[in-house]
């Protein structure tokens, strides 16, 4: 994997099939399939399910999506709905044009 | 003044506060995430849902368990605690609205089990126990309560599934009502069973098998009692096992008729063994056909038993072999035998010697002691010859009295007569029990040679056929054929035509020879003598003609003929007041036998008691002997009618002292063979002496035959012989001339 094609490693918490957690994965996988094919991994906690997890790795509100990589590790909450915020969020300014 | 302490107790205030502050943190959680956020931790990282995504959780898994519940085929109820229906799917609601069942709102709210309870008619039955089982589940903690029951519409036969079970195991809150239509399972359910009655009904075995999996699929009842197994065995065997091949080869023939290949075994007809446990054998009939079925093939195989058939048909080939009655070969089984013995004969350059033996008073036997007693006496003569052989293919039984016998390998010259002569001599000997006598049986046998006589089986039959009558023609117990004898035979075919005409033609006529008296050649009585006055050819001697006449049966009619004659003549004779004398008539030994006889007698005779002292009946010895019970009786019944009856040709017979005198007899007649021997030999004369003295020590008449010398009527004078007859004082006379001749007016 080359430096300007960096592997994506994201883990999302959800609340079960409520809402907001529903629409945070499927614009989640919308803008990996667009952007980042072939080259990123979604990981999906369900705080219901594994709220340790969660109380560990600090999250308080889902959803919640960290970016695991590259690095800098980001967190952004929300249903993910605005995707030029989340590009940029993501570290990838360079797609948005 | 103190002032006076208040309780800190929750009021209605407080907890209004409270649960305004709770809506308030709810609304400000939603307003700071804009709506984004579903649920929030607490410190122990519990997570809080929001109110919006719970209302959204709620009405989304409403709306989902509706839209499974409106999925369903199944009509579907909830109940309440009561009974009430609170909730139905989409199809209750259809088939409600369908069958008009539940009044407005679809049924909700109606009670259901009132609704049962009142229900009336035909499935009122069905409706206490729905209702019974609904309130077992509502109110006593059933699990599960189910029914299947008949609802027919005018136009359809319906059937439906009902099951019951509680909303909650644990509270009785209410219950669900499921109601399935089952009809299309039930008429499966009823064609399979009646395709499995149709199957069971049948007596062939049915086998379906599976090509794809090579198991059985279905096996009816009379494949099961074929194989004598449970249904569940014989589904558990594989095919190929239950034939005992390998597995490829049954699938080979499988695949052949798949194929449409005319030649695979089983498209055509089999038929095979089949063998049991208990080692019986079965004939079957195997047929198979390939049915598509689907994607993949069946082959049903319909097996038949058809060990009756197989059995019938061995009956009739046996029947057509075999004499049902001796067991022993048939006419066309023993020629097809003979035929085989001829080729081994031929090829091994040695002779062979056909037998046709006949039983002598078999007709007797039977008349006399009936049919059964019959059949036992061939059944027994059946069992002495193969026992005697030690080889029951050597014999065969060829009609009602005549058997048939194969000597395959003659060994050496005289060796045939020397066989026979053995064995005709232990046969005759032999006691045969019939009806707890004892009966001693004669045979005549016909021999026929290969290669002198015939080359094959019919030919070498022909002729010891021809030989066998000459012998019972004659005294000879068994004769070789002749060539000769085929032109006596076929010369008898033509005579015995010529006598049935000549009888219709009254050509017969009776010639008289005197009997003259001891005392100076006075006429004592007669004997009449049948002759045959054929136009073409003049008078025929009774020697060419008497024997076919018994050989034919004609013998019964000439006979009664003679005996009519005989009556007639001598009662002219008497109206024409002429000296009448007795007159003799022979008697032959078919007339003897024959049970209508005495009465013949009578008929001719009629109530002319004179008539009856003319008329003596002359019976030859051997005959009288041969069945000596039966001839006394017969000879007492004669003489009961004023007749008198002679002994013919005395001396030739075997009469013992002790028989001749019991015998209700007048007279006897010396046979001519003795009295010209009379003169040749001092023994000669002893013999005629005896004779004489024996007829006068018994009080009986005696006769002379055959005189023909002064000498011989000499020496008879001096022995006291009270009649003589013989061409010294005259030959037979035709009637007219006897008349003229001997017979005086008084």
């Amino acid at each position: 994997m080359s430096a300007s094609h960096p592997f994506y490693k994201f883990r999302l918490y959800v609340a079960g099939d409520a809402l907001n957690s529903a629409q945070a994965l499927s614009n989640l996988a919308t803008l990996c399939r667009t952007h980042l094919p072939q080259r990123h991994e979604i990981e999906v906690i369900d705080v219901f399910r594994r709220p340790q997890q969660a109380l560990s790795d600090g999250i308080v509100m889902t959803p919640t999506l960290v970016k695991l990589a590259p690095m800098p590790q980001r967190t952004i909450v929300g249903t993910l709905s605005h995707t030029q915020t989340l590009l940029q969020a993501l570290g990838l300014p360079e797609i948005a044009a | 003044m103190k002032p006076a302490r208040v309780d800190r107790q929750p009021g209605d205030e407080d907890m209004a506060a409270l649960i305004a502050g709770l809506h308030a943190i709810g609304q400000k959680l939603e307003d700071l995430t804009a709506g984004e956020i579903d649920a929030v931790a607490d410190q122990l990282g519990r997570p809080f849902v929001l109110r919006r995504s719970q209302e959204h959780g709620r009405q989304q898994e409403a709306s989902r368990q509706a839209a499974i519940l409106n999925a369903l085929p199944a009509h579907i109820a909830v109940l309440d605690s009561q009974g009430v229906i609170v909730s139905v799917n989409d199809a209750w609601r259809r088939f409600a609205d369908a069958n008009a069942l539940h009044g407005p709102r679809d049924g909700l709210g109606s009670d259901y089990l009132r609704v049962c309870d009142r229900a009336w008619g035909a499935h009122s039955d069905e409706a206490a126990q729905v209702a019974t089982g609904i309130r077992a589940v509502l109110q006593e903690g059933l699990a599960r309560f189910s029914i299947e029951y008949p609802c027919h519409s005018p136009t359809e036969q319906r059937w439906f599934l009902m099951t019951v079970t509680p909303l909650d195991e644990a509270r009785a809150i209410g219950a669900v009502v499921m109601h399935l239509n089952i009809s299309e399972r039930k008429r499966s359910e009823e064609e399979l069973r009646r395709f499995a009655a149709a199957m069971d009904a049948t007596s062939d075995a049915i086998f379906l098998t599976d090509r794809a999996s090579m198991r059985f699929v279905h096996v009816n009842d009379a494949a099961c009692r074929l194989r004598e197994l449970t249904r569940e065995q014989l589904l558990a065997l594989r095919p190929w096992q239950m034939l005992d091949i390998p597995r490829e080869v049954l699938e080979h023939s499988y695949d052949r008729l798949i194929a449409g290949d005319a030649d695979a075994p089983g498209a055509e007809v089999l038929e095979t063994h089949h063998r049991r446990d208990d080692g019986s054998h079965r004939w079957v009939e195997l047929r198979r056909e390939a049915h598509r079925s689907g994607a993949d093939w069946t082959i049903v195989t319909l097996v038949r038993d058809i060990s009756a058939r197989k059995q019938a048909e061995q009956r009739v080939s046996y029947l057509a072999y075999y004499d049902v009655l001796t067991g022993l070969a048939n006419r066309n089984l023993f020629l097809d035998r003979v035929n085989q013995h001829l080729c081994a004969a031929a090829s091994g350059g040695h002779r062979l010697a056909l037998f046709l033996v006949d039983l002598e008073r078999f007709k007797n036997i039977n008349d006399s002691l009936g049919q059964s007693a019959g059949d036992a006496l061939l059944r027994q003569v059946g069992h002495w010859l193969s026992s005697k052989a030690g080889d029951a293919s050597l014999f065969a039984r060829i009609g009602a009295d005549h058997f048939a016998a194969v000597l395959p390998e003659v060994t050496a010259h005289g060796s045939v007569a020397r066989l026979l002569e053995k064995t005709m001599a232990a046969f005759l000997e032999h006691p045969f029990r019939l009806n707890d006598a004892v009966f001693r049986i004669a045979l005549k046998v016909g021999v026929a040679l290969f290669p002198e006589d015939g080359s094959d089986a019919e030919t070498l039959f022909k002729n010891a056929e021809t030989a066998l009558k000459k012998a019972k023609a004659s005294g000879d117990r068994y004769l070789f054929y002749r060539q000769a004898m085929t032109a006596t035979v076929a010369g008898q075919l033509t005579l015995e035509n010529q006598l049935r005409l000549a009888l219709e033609r009254e050509e017969f006529v009776l010639h008289y020879q005197p009997k003259v008296t001891l005392d100076g050649d006075r006429l004592g009585s007669a004997e009449a003598l049948i002759r045959w006055n054929d136009p073409r050819t003049g008078l025929v001697p009774p020697s060419r003609f008497i024997p076919v006449l018994e050989e034919t049966g004609l013998i019964f009619e000439v006979g009664r003929w003679a005996l009519q004659q005989a009556v007639a003549d001598y009662r002219r004779w008497r109206l024409a007041g002429l000296s009448a004398v007795r007159i003799a008539v022979n008697v032959s030994p078919l007339q003897l036998r024959h049970r209508g006889f005495i009465a013949e007698i009578e008929q001719v005779i009629g109530h002319d008691a004179q008539a009856a002292e003319g008329l003596e009946l002359e019976i030859t010895e051997s005959l009288i002997m041969e069945d000596v019970r039966h001839s006394i009786a017969s000879l007492q019944a004669i003489r009961a009618m004023g007749l008198t009856v002679a002994i013919d040709d005395f001396g030739t017979g075997f009469s013992s002292l002790s028989y001749l005198s019991r015998l209700p007899v007048d007279a006897l007649k010396i046979d001519q063979s003795f009295v010209s021997e009379m003169n040749s030999s001092p023994q000669g004369l002893a013999l005629v002496s005896t004779i004489i003295g024996l007829a006068q020590a018994l009080q009986l008449k005696v006769v002379a035959e055959g005189v023909e010398t002064q000498e011989q009527a000499r020496q008879l004078r001096q022995l006291r012989c009270d009649e003589m007859q013989g061409y010294l004082f005259s030959r037979p006379l035709a009637c007219e001339l006897f008349e003229a001749r001997y017979l005086r007016h008084c």
